[in-house]
């Protein structure tokens, strides 16, 4: 078991990046990430809410299988990662203002980072739909967190450092951050091929 | 007053998704039959291009079998037509040992336990290199198979496998779920072996029973 | 109307001008097949989405928009799955999750929020179509490129011949964001000796 978790912990940090591998959360990958500050804010919001999403993803599925209506899975997983993101601003306003005001403006982005709806997909189609049960699936959001956050802070910290060299002017914006972003996941694809 | 805003704000919500839940299950209900349909199509036809000869296929009991290196995930039986013979066996095996994750291949044996063709499923290898594992070039060399295969880098002799270039590690993956297929159709043949011999002689006892009684009733009579 | 149209094609270009939606955009352009598969399940569901949802816009409490918006679009989503299943198998099999996530696509709860939630039904079919083809223009011409070159093949039709050894960094991910990274570079390179020309006709 001990080591499952391990597995698909190194998997979903390094193997299976979900931004620069999977191409989940690209996003905010590319539109909060030209600060290493706001990057590692951004970063924790999404573990924090991956983690939830899929635990009670975990669970809404459990009912939907009891009432033989899978088809209404799409809706009702964002419609619980809507109103899940929701409640976690409203908790974190109320009881941790500091950490509130830190991560808060991101939490109302998280609703649409594709990342945070593909993890709840992914940990039920995975293995052909077999299950991949409730500690497996709350590990594998919380490590896919990590490695989206993993992911931002590295690309945040060479953004930074092209704000202030010179670079020709049809490269500047998008493109050279694109091309980056290219670089960095040449980087990653040197993970693949680990195994235990 | 706030109330009754909540109230009608929650119950508009509520209609909308009620009225899309409503369309969903209409649309379901008609793809439902299509889709089962294509995924038994589907089935069929993969596993009549590892196993040619066979017109039907039944699910068997997954076999056990020790110091598998690959787990074996769905093991069925063709059956030709119209005699009704075993033709061979359509074995799913996965291999954990891929390079980018696990590695799904379906392997068609016949009956006399020769590999005729395997097709890999799923991988989740790098394109260009491990993923040339499903090329003709290196699949076909797994037919006609029948016992347990190594992989070697360069040109390969008998019971060898030459690996992809580069790629080694799929080669291996995919050569290990075949030799986990070929373990697992002869200990289904073997099974069907004694089940087929054990009922024959069930039939030779019952048959020389009957015989007994028979000769039995003749004497009383 | 025809401005409309044209807007979403051409001058808005939801994915070379406004960046949105780019986790398909991305994910899904390993060859040209399955950028033209994603490119029109999206445009259906914006189509879609976007008629219903200037249908409702009066219906819809304001507080509630985004919720009312994403209950709509997943249920145009997931009949467009259902769909894609039962009537074309090959399509919906490559491309995997992607289809469920069209759900979270920037692109559409964009235009139902930008241009729906404003104009009339037609006018957003219409914006639909054009942001949709857009898209799926985009998305094809991403996923040619980085088949022809990655794999040395066009819809599956081998166009080199044996000789060709193809660049197949170009069918990984990291492909992914350089052809993207070069082909809005080549945009910038253009536009900006469109603009000196105009300069230079004023003066």
């Amino acid at each position: 078991m001990l080591k499952d978790l391990l597995v698909i912990s190194i998997g979903a940090i390094f193997i299976q990046n979900f931004v620069l591998v999977q191409f989940l959360g690209i996003c905010p990958f590319l539109g909060v990430s030209k600060k290493v500050e706001t990057g590692i804010g951004m970063g924790l919001a999404v573990v924090f809410v991956m983690a939830c999403a899929s635990a009670i993803t975990w669970a809404v599925q459990q009912l939907l299988i009891l009432f033989n209506i899978e088809y209404l899975q799409t809706i009702a997983f964002i419609l619980v990662i809507a109103v899940l993101v929701q409640f976690v601003e409203m908790f974190l306003q109320k009881s941790i203002p500091s950490l509130y005001n830190s991560l808060g403006i991101y939490l109302p982005l998280i609703t649409t980072n594709c990342a945070v709806l593909g993890v709840a997909i992914v940990n039920i189609t995975r293995f052909g739909g077999m299950d991949f049960g409730f500690i497996k699936s709350v590990v594998y959001g919380a490590t896919a967190g990590i490695g989206f956050t993993f992911a931002i802070v590295l690309f945040a910290g060479v953004r930074e450092r092209l704000e202030s060299s010179n670079i020709p002017g049809f490269l500047k914006g998008m493109p050279i951050t694109l091309i980056t972003a290219g670089l960095l996941s040449i980087a990653f694809m040197g993970f693949s091929g680990l195994s235990f | 007053m706030l109330n009754k805003e909540v109230l009608t704000v929650s119950l508009k919500l509520f209609v909308i998704t009620a009225i899309a839940a409503l369309c969903l299950a209409v649309v379901n209900k008609t793809t439902k039959p299509v889709i089962a349909e294509n995924n038994k199509q589907t089935e069929i036809r993969l596993q009549q291009e590892v196993l040619p000869e066979a017109a039907e296929f039944m699910t068997g009991e997954l076999p056990k079998l020790d110091n598998a290196k690959a787990d074996i995930e769905k093991i069925s039986v063709g059956i030709s037509k119209p005699d009704g013979k075993v033709c061979g066996y359509v074995v799913v095996a996965t291999s954990h040992e891929g390079y980018g994750g696990d590695v799904k291949v379906m392997v068609g044996i016949d009956s006399e336990f020769k590999v005729t063709r395997i097709k890999i499923m799923e991988s989740s290898e790098t394109a260009g290199l491990g993923a040339n594992a499903s090329k003709s070039e290196f699949a076909d060399q797994f037919v006609g198979a029948d016992s347990a295969l190594s992989v070697v880098k360069g040109a390969a002799k008998e019971n060898e496998i030459s690996a992809i270039a580069s790629a080694t590690i799929t080669s291996r993956a995919v050569t290990s779920c075949v030799n986990t297929a070929l373990d697992a159709a002869k200990q289904k043949g073997q099974n069907a072996q004694i089940e087929e011999t054990t009922k024959k002689l069930e039939e030779i006892k019952q048959q020389t029973a009957e015989q007994i009684s028979k000769e039995e009733g003749g004497e009383k009579k | 109307m025809k401005k409309v149209f044209l807007n979403g094609l051409l001058k808005e270009n939801p994915t070379f001008v406004l960046f949105l939606g780019m986790c398909p955009t991305l994910a899904v352009t390993t060859s040209a097949f399955n950028a033209v598969g994603m490119g029109l399940s999206t445009m259906m569901v914006l189509i879609f989405s976007n008629i219903f949802i200037s249908l409702l816009r009066k219906f819809i409490p304001d507080k509630v928009r985004i919720a009312a918006y994403v209950v709509v679009i997943a249920a145009f989503v997931t009949i467009v799955e259902m769909l894609l299943k039962a009537y074309a198998q090959s399509i919906s099999e490559s491309l995997g999750i992607y289809i469920p996530l069209i759900v979270v696509n920037c692109i559409i709860l964009g235009r139902a929020e930008a241009f729906a939630s404003k104009n009339g039904p037609l006018a957003s079919a219409v914006d639909g179509l054009g942001m949709g083809l857009g898209f799926t223009c985009a998305l094809t011409i991403i996923g040619s490129i980085r088949e022809i070159l990655g794999a040395g093949t066009f819809f599956g039709f081998s166009i080199f011949g044996e000789a060709f050894n193809p660049i197949t960094i170009m069918i990984l991910p990291p492909g992914a964001f350089i052809t993207l990274g070069l082909i809005v570079m080549t945009i910038n390179i253009i536009s900006a000796r469109k603009k000196k020309k105009e300069e230079s006709k004023i003066a």
